[in-house]
């Protein structure tokens, strides 16, 4: 019982932690990031299993971290170089067509990987490729030569409308806040669910609304209702 | 910019009081209990090598009265496998005084004294400790 409850303590402690060092933490990690996020783990462990470790032995080396994580981040706020020295510096590993090597061999990024990145992206042929630049976070960004790239709306010449989506409902429950923005009144919405063959918003699995005014209603199935 | 950067600094501010406040008061609690429990095994120690054991025992009551107070802000932070070999070593150290053993009683208190030290030198900042 007493691990159960240090187990929680300790993994609301972590949640709290990873929140305050941002959304980054949890997607695409830069390498101090990743360090400390594999620390953490290990740290957090510790207590969980054993119940003779006390668990402030656990949290102040996580403060610790978060510490120094949040003091990096300040430094990398303000200083260019420091971003550079800590974080890396982005490579060119394609340019002009032409494969790298130099980066190849500084990044140990050897050609297997480089093609699996490509073709990630979507690339099947090397040729495709005019410029690839390897992030810090090891993402690979690729520009194509203009013959590779995709035909836009532009290049033929067609508008299309920019308008936006909004959740009226979700789940039967209504959005409020979504509901004023877009100027639909409460009656119009009950009409329009009506139409669509329910009786309350309780019955809308979800409802949106486009910028022309135009509903987009499915309706729960009858069992759940 | 500058709500974030005040967000910032105001985080790394509030880390750092609560880590240090926290492991100084620490600090400055254990030395304070450390130095009154090595008076009264020091105590106890004298009155074993003049045979007083009534007062052996009454200092050792003290003793053990003192450590059960003490030993539940330690487990906030001490490995809880030595607050039981201390507890272990109070139970015998009282055990020989009881029956007048007096040279395992003074075994058992520098046993005690050296768990005492142990606890105290381990988190003091210094190049062996941080190696």
């Amino acid at each position: 019982m007493v691990s159960f409850i240090r187990t929680l303590i300790m993994y609301t402690f972590v949640i709290a932690t990873i929140r305050v060092m941002g959304k980054r933490q949890i997607g695409e990690l830069q390498p101090y990031e990743l360090v400390i996020a594999l620390m953490i783990s290990d740290l957090a462990a510790l207590p969980m299993q054993d119940t003779a470790i006390p668990l402030l032995s656990g949290i102040i080396p996580i403060l610790s971290l978060l510490l120094a994580q949040l003091t990096i981040s300040f430094v990398l706020l303000k200083s260019q170089k420091a971003r550079n020295i800590i974080c890396g510096k982005k490579k060119t590993i394609i340019q002009n067509g032409r494969i790298v090597e130099n980066t190849l061999m500084s990044e140990m990024y050897n050609i297997d990987d480089l093609l699996e990145a490509l073709r990630i992206k979507g690339y099947f042929d090397i040729a495709d490729v005019n410029l690839a630049i390897l992030e810090n976070n090891g993402e690979l960004s690729v520009l194509p030569f203009s013959k590779a790239e995709p035909v836009k709306r532009e290049d033929m010449c067609i508008t299309a409308n920019e308008g936006n989506i909004t959740d009226l409902i979700i789940d039967g429950t209504l959005i409020e806040e979504n509901l004023d923005m877009s100027n639909v009144k409460p009656k119009d919405l009950l009409r329009e669910i009506k139409n669509a063959g329910g009786n309350s918003i309780k019955d809308v699995l979800y409802c949106s609304i486009n910028t022309k005014g135009e509903f987009w209603i499915q309706l729960r199935s009858r069992r759940r209702r | 910019m500058g709500r974030h950067l005040f967000k910032y600094i105001l985080q790394i501010a509030a880390i750092l009081y609560f880590v240090i406040t926290v492991t100084l008061s620490f600090d400055y609690v254990v030395r304070r209990d450390i130095a009154k429990m090595t008076s009264i095994s020091d105590d106890i120690e004298q009155c074993i090598l003049e045979e007083e054991y009534e007062t052996a025992i009454n200092h050792f009551n003290e003793l053990n009265k003192k450590w059960l107070s003490i030993k539940e802000k330690w487990r906030w932070m001490i490995n809880h496998s030595i607050i039981y070999e201390i507890d272990l070593t109070i139970s015998n150290l009282g055990h020989y005084i009881n029956n007048s053993l007096n040279e395992e009683a003074i075994v058992e208190k520098h046993k005690l004294l050296k768990y005492f030290h142990n606890v105290r030198d381990l988190d003091t900042i210094r190049l062996h400790n941080i190696f």
